[in-house]
């Protein structure tokens, strides 16, 4: 989705340069936090419903509410 | 009579729960994730981008896609398996029709553009593969050394000129006498040959090879890319926060932007899909799968790769948002800028990109597909004849009107807009129509486990607010704009202003004070208008002359979307008044015996 394509003067941005990123040597400590943080829960997201989709648990449809049994019997 | 449990029986249905994840995570897999992400995220604070973004997940994201799922179960007890007749099912009110008609005209929209799109990735990854790309940009860089900046420009300049070519952008009709053109029919034959054969053996059985495949590519282009020397510096231009950012209003209206669109909510492709589900199936745990498929190759895949190689091989002007000019104009070059086996990788990720897009506008037809045999009692040789015929009528302006991509760029703002309003409309009806309590326990019907006891509260109150805020915002920073472009006379002025005075309106204040100064021009009377305008030379002309046919594209791809609508409305409320009002009454008629 979205494409939004510019005119054809891209061109003529797309050459210049940007001068405050020319000094990024690296990933900051804020920046690994972000990286790992976010590919980390994505990442357990993914491994959670993986695991519950493949566990072999039978789904909850198979596991119907607990019979209400009248008992008649009085606590 | 038949028990609808029965009549669900004989429907098509989803051949097994790990071919719905694969088919629903295909659906909403596309370009958005791998190009629109990584520059949506580093242009709007890099790592402090993933607040906003994770929030958006959890408070409108996952809300809504599990509204859109129960919701579509829902109809599917009904025989419904289009968004209009799934909403009517639930609604049965007139306004229904409306907000249904957008979940069939947006998928149809959206796929009359991005076939073009999906044949483009096609040909780039066969370009690669046979050498074609490279022998283009040989001549560019001809005398040049590799791995010097001189080189890698040249290189990134005869990447966007081979876009500029094959996408046709400088003229219009073009695409029809280029190779591009068979690579649309191609395309067109692939997608509609998987649809014909029907949800389990068609979109299941392709989405269920398909999925691994692309992401399997996916990570091993990622292995290349880490590998890479200096990969940190790449790495840290899209990951390290601007915190200062998040205070921007539009930075958090961007990534609930990112999660709406890439998730694919209000498409009506959820409601299509999760109504082939059975009565019992599970809805929370499968839609919660699929959302998180979706956001492990976006994240993960589609935040490592492609910023962090474009910012090491080209710096950082070669990051836009726009996901045309990332996937185009720039990955194409550090495709070819990569050494060792740069053809390969290249070849392989638009080789992934293609198999996304072919499982997205797969997603984009069923909906149609469904409708047209739901509501008119069409058989399926006659349902994709038709729709593929309609659908053509349609690509094939988008292709004719290729110049700037004017045509695809509005049709795409058009259909952004009626998403939101879609998405809207489908979260009050779930919230205050169903009823938020009744709603969630129909989603906890047969679930893996069940919704969050907050889950009521979010969905009636909490996710429309955002929700409305959004498109609040949305219009705010995207509508004047567009609604600019759309006028010939102020594009008209705005492009002999620049003519005139190419250096004036440059710096960071530079767009307002072209609109201030069109904006004047255009309020005096046609005489007291200076004579650059009235009487320009030869090419001032020219571009005033272009100028004005953009805006007049830009207008008839919105009325053209317009006319869609009510003609696709007009459709709905017939289909309503017989088939699908009958099909619906025979359900209920049944249910009500059932539980009599």
């Amino acid at each position: 989705m979205q494409s939004h394509v510019a005119p054809i003067e891209i061109l003529a941005t797309l050459m210049l340069a940007d001068e405050s990123a020319s000094e990024i040597t690296g990933l900051t400590t804020g920046g690994w936090a972000m990286m790992l943080g976010s590919i980390l829960l994505v990442t357990s997201l993914c491994v959670f419903c993986i695991s519950r989709i493949f566990s072999e648990s039978k789904p909850s449809e198979h596991h119907h509410v607990p019979l209400d049994i009248d008992t008649d019997k009085k606590f | 009579m038949t028990n609808p449990d029965l009549q669900d029986q004989q429907r098509e249905s989803w051949g097994s729960k790990a071919g719905v994840i694969l088919a629903v995570a295909g659906s909403a897999v596309g370009l958005g994730n791998f190009l629109r992400f990584p520059g949506t995220a580093v242009n709007n604070g890099g790592g402090a981008f993933m607040v906003p973004y994770i929030i958006s997940f959890l408070v409108l994201g996952i809300p809504i896609v599990w509204c859109e799922w129960t919701m579509g179960r829902l109809g599917g007890r009904y025989g419904q398996n289009n968004g209009a007749g799934i909403l009517y099912a639930i609604w049965r009110k007139a306004p229904a029709k409306g907000i249904g008609a957008l979940t069939l005209l947006v998928p149809i929209v959206v796929y009359m553009y991005y076939v073009l799109l999906e044949a483009l990735c096609l040909r780039y990854s066969i370009a690669y593969f046979t050498g074609g790309f490279d022998a283009h940009i040989g001549t560019a860089v001809e005398g040049l050394t590799r791995g010097t900046s001189e080189y890698n420009e040249a290189v990134a300049g005869a990447s966007v000129g081979y876009a500029m070519e094959q996408f046709a952008l400088k003229e219009n009709g073009a695409m029809y006498s280029s190779s591009m053109f068979w690579y649309v029919i191609t395309c067109f034959i692939v997608n509609f040959i998987i649809i014909y054969r029907g949800v389990t053996r068609g979109i299941e059985t392709f989405c269920k090879f398909a999925m691994p495949l692309l992401i399997g590519c996916a990570v091993i282009v990622l292995v290349r890319v880490l590998t890479l020397d200096n990969i940190g510096t790449g790495l840290g231009f899209m990951w390290n926060p601007k915190w200062e950012l998040l205070k921007n209003p539009e930075v958090w209206m961007r990534a609930a932007g990112q999660i709406f669109f890439s998730l694919s909510v209000g498409f009506g492709l959820i409601l299509c899909y999760s109504s082939y589900l059975k009565p019992s199936d599970d809805v929370v745990l499968t839609s919660l799968s699929a959302s998180s498929a979706n956001e492990f190759c976006e994240v993960v895949l589609g935040g490592l790769i492609v910023v962090p190689a474009a910012f090491l091989f080209l710096g950082s002007s070669h990051t836009p948002e726009s996901t045309f000019q990332v996937g185009f104009f720039t990955v194409p070059a550090i495709m070819h800028l990569m050494p060792f086996g740069g053809n390969f990788f290249g070849g392989m990720w638009f080789g992934l990109l293609f198999l996304a897009a072919v499982t997205s506008s797969l997603s984009m037809l069923q909906p149609a597909i469904a409708f047209l045999e739901d509501g008119f009692g069409l058989r399926r040789p006659a349902s994709v004849t038709l729709l593929a015929i309609i659908t053509a009528a349609g690509a094939s302006l988008v292709m004719y009107f290729s110049i700037n991509a004017q045509a695809l760029d509005f049709t795409d703002f058009a259909c952004e807009f009626m998403m939101i309003v879609a998405g809207l409309a489908q979260v009050l009806i779930f919230g205050w129509v169903i009823g938020a309590q009744r709603g969630v326990a129909e989603a906890n019907r047969g679930s893996d486990f069940k919704l969050p006891r907050f889950m009521p509260v979010m969905v009636k109150y909490v996710t429309p607010s955002f929700l409305i805020i959004v498109l609040v915002l949305w219009c705010t920073y995207n509508a004047p704009d567009r609604i600019r472009s759309m006028s010939p006379e102020f594009k008209g002025i705005e492009a002999a202003l620049t003519m005139q005075f190419p250096d004036e309106f440059d710096g960071t204040d530079g767009p307002e004070k072209k609109i201030a100064r069109v904006r004047e021009i255009k309020a005096k009377p046609a005489s007291a208008r200076p004579e650059w305008y009235t009487k320009p030379n030869e090419e001032t002309k020219t571009k005033i002359a272009d100028a004005r046919l953009n805006a007049n594209i830009a207008r008839f791809s919105i009325v053209g979307v317009g006319l869609l609508f009510i003609i696709i409305t007009a459709a709905i409320d017939i289909a309503c008044r017989n088939r699908i009002g009958a099909t619906i009454a025979h359900a209920e008629h049944t249910q009500n015996l059932l539980e009599a």
